[in-house]
């Protein structure tokens, strides 16, 4: 059969215990294009993205790179073909300069005599990460620089490597609005430099932005193959989810419930600046501003992670009474959805039952663990947050990132709380499985549990909020209603643009 | 393509597996090279033999399951017997309380260690490593390296038998069960094991993170104490060589039975006892067949590295 495009992955099979991770997955690109590729976590989008790297070798299938039949067993192969992936986590050693790290790959070309040919490497170094705009300097060490300016560090390698293939794993995951714009001028650069790029990610607008083809993966196959120009978002939700997907938005009345926590003069220098304010019952606050901008730092000295220099919080108690509370006791009752469950989430190496029933252990045990009883209480709550599991048994670390986020989810819903703290309710998760969490959190509110929200994803705060607070330079600077959220608003307000309410 | 999955389950609970596996082949070679092997008397020594590094196991397993490593357990026991040893006999304490005294004193050690490492945050290595250090060098002290022996009182223990087994030996295996219990049901291990697993999430959900390593170094320095208590009543004497190197005898036996170093996974039993038995069945028959002592150093190094081989083929995996 004659190759059409100039790359092809045709008939890709890989196996997982019990999953059929890539299921006859045939995947085309052609030079000079940008193909993205969508999905729900598990769809098996990052496994064929970890196939391509060589980070795992497929059961079965082949490769066809230039019409020529190609082997990738391993990241030597990989590198062979010239494919250069782009982790979501860039990888760079924090104890090296920028330029070191750039040519971590190409150490020996730069070595004279078993000794460095620093100048030199300085000197490309730099002609490289002009190439793509990055104003790094080559000789400061990799700890002191920004997240975006990491990613450079991983592009300027491909660069080096002069790759033909451009594969990006959610890229802009943690990125700055500036830094997302330069990642997408790159990428346009990369597309005119006739190479290929593939780029996985969950968030559809970017998809529309800078893709010219995408591919839609669901349970390991490619359900879809859609022309940007020709597909609406629409579209692509329903292609990703199997189903429409409704987009859940809080309607409820703006209401006034009795405070429940409130903060008093708090502060934590340098990140933290004399932070006032209180969250009533059934409402939900977000805490929206730019990434840096001090919103999880908040919360952390709010529960004195952080220890803070002055401040007071009171929470209602079960009397009525509003106390003096320490940040200690303060995560003992309520709940806490941190910003990033693989650090300090979830217990990965344990079951999901001794997750679920991790928060509350309490109500399990006279001393001794009910474990019967914990075991009862997780298969209801798996079943109530729709966890995709064949059982309570299975290892959290096992799970994709929508059913370990409603992991946390079903843990914190089982506390009880009067007080919810999310931090990214969302973040590196499906559609399904987002709006599904959107709907817990409304629930939640409903029930009278007032909620603080954090959130990158102005969707979410314009959608879910009751009140917005916007945060800039660790501190608050403004507030608004429900009535007066809109886009531009918080955009307006978050980068510090006076009389935002141009809508 | 089923059958290749299933091909390497079965090579999972194969590795899953190796300690015990290794265990049984190791006392099949034993057994068909010398007679006297098999016999009940060799294994009630055996038992006999472990129970010191039974007792230093136990305590260090729940040190490595909330993710901290105590190196002081060998100097602690020396430490605590000693001291014991010297009230009984140079100051005539009651030899009862004495006994009793030791893993008290064990205990205080750990504490010690513990809130140097949760409180003023020191490296854990670094110090129960100078704490080793101290020990050694109060007991030389104390001591003059001279043996001190057991009167009467703690011998007679030695005589009272359970089951036909010497009162101390069940005294540790029914505390073995013990502490599993504990570590495995009580709502206490659960969350040692959390905060093992993951400290800053268990941070988060409002364990007192802090007291439960504090109670895990308590813990570790108790049966190090417990363990001179125990080699009182079956040698009778408290040598200078007592828990000389044993810190890292006892470490490399649970991290063999399958002790995570990485914290948060691990048990008392079967995995630590398991691993403590395996090195004492080595030792033992090394003797029986005359090989030189030092053989037995290679051979529990060469065991290792296989073990943690097999590991890392696992994780891989």
């Amino acid at each position: 059969m004659e190759r059409r495009s100039y790359f092809e992955a045709v008939n890709l099979h890989k196996y997982f215990p019990g999953v059929h991770a890539l299921n006859d997955v045939t995947i085309t690109a052609d030079k000079g294009s940008v193909l993205g590729i969508i999905g729900i976590n598990g769809a098996g989008k990052s496994t064929f993205m970890n196939a391509l790297a060589g980070e795992l070798a497929i059961d079965s299938g082949e490769y066809y790179i230039g019409g020529e039949k190609t082997e990738i067993r391993n990241q030597k192969d990989s590198e062979k073909n010239r494919i250069a992936l782009i982790h979501q986590e860039a990888v760079v050693f924090k104890d090296l300069t920028v330029a070191e790290n750039v040519f971590i790959y190409n150490l020996k070309d730069y070595t004279k005599a078993g000794r460095l040919q620093y100048k030199k490497m300085y000197e490309d170094a730099s002609r490289y990460l002009s190439m793509i705009g990055a104003q790094v300097n080559p000789r400061e060490l990799a700890k002191n620089i920004t997240v975006g300016e990491k990613q450079m560090i991983e592009i300027a390698r491909a660069l080096v490597r002069d790759a033909e293939i451009v594969l990006f794993d959610e890229p802009t995951s943690s990125l700055s609005l500036e830094e997302k714009e330069n990642l997408f001028r790159i990428i346009h650069q990369l597309k005119e430099q006739q190479k290929i790029v593939m780029y996985i990610t969950h968030f559809l607008d970017e998809v529309l932005k800078i893709c010219d083809r995408t591919v839609v993966m669901r349970d390991g196959e490619v359900t879809g193959d859609f022309r940007i120009r020709e597909v609406s978002t629409r579209e692509l939700i329903t292609g990703i989810a199997g189903h429409e997907v409704e987009t859940v938005v809080n309607q409820g009345e703006e209401n006034e419930g009795e405070e429940v926590l409130k903060i008093e003069n708090l502060n934590c220098y340098p990140a933290v600046k004399n932070i006032n304010f209180s969250v009533h019952k059934g409402e939900i606050l977000g805490l929206w501003g730019l990434l840096g901008s001090g919103r999880t730092e908040i919360i952390r000295s709010i529960f004195a992670l952080d220890k803070p220099d002055s401040g007071a919080i009171y929470k209602r108690n079960k009397e009525g009474k509003m106390l003096k509370i320490s940040g200690h006791k303060l995560l003992e009752e309520c709940a806490y959805v941190t910003e990033d469950r693989h650090y300090d989430g979830l217990f990965m190496a344990m079951p999901i039952w001794k997750n679920i029933t991790m928060a509350n252990i309490r109500n399990f045990s006279n001393g001794m663990m009910d474990v019967q009883k914990e075991h009862e209480y997780s298969i209801k709550m798996i079943e109530e947050m729709q966890i995709k599991t064949p059982d309570e048994n299975v290892l959290v670390e096992t799970l994709s990132g929508g059913n370990q986020q409603k992991v946390i989810m079903a843990r914190c819903i089982g506390k009880n709380p009067d007080v919810f703290f999310i931090d990214e309710p969302t973040r590196g998760v499906d559609v399904n499985a987002k709006s599904f969490i959107h709907r817990k959190i409304l629930e939640l509110a409903r029930q009278g549990c007032a909620v603080v929200m954090v959130s990158s994803e102005i969707e979410e705060n314009l959608n879910l909020c009751d009140r917005v607070l916007i945060v800039r330079n660790g501190t608050i600077t403004d507030e608004v209603r429900k009535t007066d959220i809109s886009k531009q608003n918080l955009m307006d307000l978050c980068l510090g643009i006076k009389e935002g309410q141009n809508e | 393509m089923n059958n290749s999955i299933n091909i390497k389950n079965l090579k999972l609970t194969a590795l899953n597996h190796a300690v015990y596996i290794f265990g049984v082949i190791t006392i099949i070679v034993f057994s068909s090279l010398s007679e006297h092997f098999l016999t009940s008397t060799n294994w009630i020594t055996i038992l006999r033999n472990s129970t010191l590094m039974l007792s230093i196991g136990i305590g260090l397993t729940f040190a490595l399951i909330v993710g901290e490593l105590d190196l002081s357990v060998g100097a602690n026991c020396r430490f605590a017997a000693s001291v014991s040893a010297l009230l009984m006999v140079n100051h005539g304490w009651n030899p009862y309380l004495c006994m009793i005294l030791m893993p008290l004193l064990g205990g205080f050690i750990g504490l010690i260690n513990g809130l140097l490492v949760t409180r003023v945050k020191l490296n854990a290595w670094l110090v129960t490593l100078s704490m080793k250090l101290a020990l050694v060098g109060i007991v030389v002290k104390l001591t003059n390296t001279v043996a001190i022996n057991m009167p009467q009182e703690v011998l007679n223990f030695r005589n009272i038998k359970i089951f036909g087994l010497s009162s101390f030996i069940v005294f540790i295996l029914a505390v073995m069960i013990l502490m599993q219990i504990i570590l495995r049901y009580s709502t206490f291990g659960r969350k040692l094991v959390a905060v093992g697993s993951n400290y800053a999430a268990a941070e988060k959900l409002g364990i007192n993170v802090k007291n439960y390593k504090l109670a895990a170094f308590i813990i570790s320095g108790f049966f190090a104490g417990l363990g001179g208590m125990l080699i009182s009543v079956n040698l009778g004497s408290i040598t200078r060589e007592l828990g000389d190197g044993y810190e890292f005898t006892a470490v490399s036996a649970v991290v063999l039975g399958g002790v995570s170093l990485a914290g948060g996974e691990g048990s008392v039993f079967p995995k630590a006892f398991a691993g403590v038995l395996i090195l004492t069945v080595i030792e033992n028959g090394l003797t029986m067949m005359g090989a030189d002592i030092y053989l037995f150093q290679i051979a529990k190094a060469l065991i290792i590295f296989v073990m943690m081989y097999i590991d890392s083929i696992k994780n891989k995996m």
